[in-house]
């Protein structure tokens, strides 16, 4: 039953992810999936533009021009969502966050390309937020010492540790759900047109690209990271 | 009536079928918050940057819950936790 997850559903309406190749590891067979590939290319895209960038910015001029523009446009751009967000706290996670939009943001619009997008798989997401929940908590010990943590967990009334734990454990499970389901459900949308109205389905879906793709995966890319912000900015002023 | 596996792929597809319907909830909470930004832009035109964002956060956050009951309907359909006995 759990090959389902792998193989393709029927009909022509197909949006699952696909094995490529599988090997043995201690016993388990472990699958080489879509996702797998999709984060390489995307991995490959980031690195290249991260290179040309640094090239360009090597014979920076005074006034920016051509691609300098738009780099500037890029970092200005985060570093005014992180600082806005986390004041004092801002340069230490400004590296992270801006990391994590332009993953994220690439991620979801690799569906322009023919991709599946890697954000539509429940493991790169659950590692993204697991990242970010490892950060919160480190913040949380850095800036309230292992006792202002150990008594956060006791407020406001000694009785409520239970509910505190639960909620400290929650926070990945809907950051990277909402992020999962998001991306999912615009896949099984333009799935369902690709597979039902195969003989119409011909320039228009590129509206309802736009639509899935680029306008809700930006919006998705940037409520993850206010997310993670408001939820590292808590952890950092407490009280 | 015989209870085998065809029988509780039935039920799961019923059940998937009324999880998609929490959808019912954020679609109104997300019209209200449309209607009160609509209202707002209304009040406050210059401001239409901020009540924009504002809203789309929102409404993104509230969306959840209707993402929470598609994940399970795609659960249900798809990896058939009930199926195995």
């Amino acid at each position: 039953m759990s090959n389902n997850l792998l193989l393709s559903s029927g009909a022509n309406i197909d949006f699952m992810i696909k094995g490529v190749f599988s090997y043995q590891l201690f016993g388990q067979t472990v699958w080489i999936t879509t996702t797998h590939i999709c984060i390489i290319i995307v991995m490959i895209a980031m690195i290249s533009f991260c290179i040309a960038a640094s090239r360009a910015m090597k014979k920076a001029t005074e006034v920016p021009s051509g691609f300098q523009n738009i780099l500037e446009l890029i970092v200005e751009g985060l570093d005014g969502l992180v600082n806005g967000a986390l004041g004092k706290f801002a340069p230490g996670f400004r590296n992270y966050i801006g990391t994590v939009f332009i993953f994220i943001w690439l991620c979801n619009t690799s569906g322009l390309f023919g991709l599946r997008a890697p954000t539509a798989d429940y493991g790169t997401t659950l590692a993204l937020a697991l990242i970010t929940f490892g950060l919160i908590n480190a913040s949380e010990f850095k800036y309230h010492k292992a006792s202002g943590y150990a008594r956060n967990l006791f407020k406001p009334m000694a009785f409520f540790l239970p509910i505190n734990i639960i909620g400290k454990l929650s926070t990945p499970v809907s950051l990277s759900l909402r992020l999962f389901a998001n991306n999912l459900s615009g896949i099984i949308m333009l799935a369902m047109i690709y597979g039902l109205l195969r003989s119409f389905a011909y320039v228009w879906p590129s509206f309802l690209h736009a639509f899935f793709d680029i306008f809700i995966g930006s919006l998705q890319a940037y409520v993850f990271c206010v997310l993670s912000l408001t939820y590292i900015n808590n952890a950092c002023v407490g009280e | 009536m015989e209870f085998n596996e065809y029988f509780v792929l039935g039920c799961s597809a019923i059940a998937s079928g009324l999880a998609v319907f929490t959808a019912f909830g954020p679609g109104l909470g997300q019209g209200n918050a449309a209607g009160m930004a609509a209202q707002a832009v209304g009040r406050n035109p210059g401001a239409v940057g901020d009540i924009r964002t504002t809203m789309l956060l929102g409404q993104a956050f509230s969306e959840t819950s209707g993402l929470y009951g598609l994940v399970v309907a795609i659960i249900l359909l798809m990896v058939r936790p009930l199926t195995n006995f």
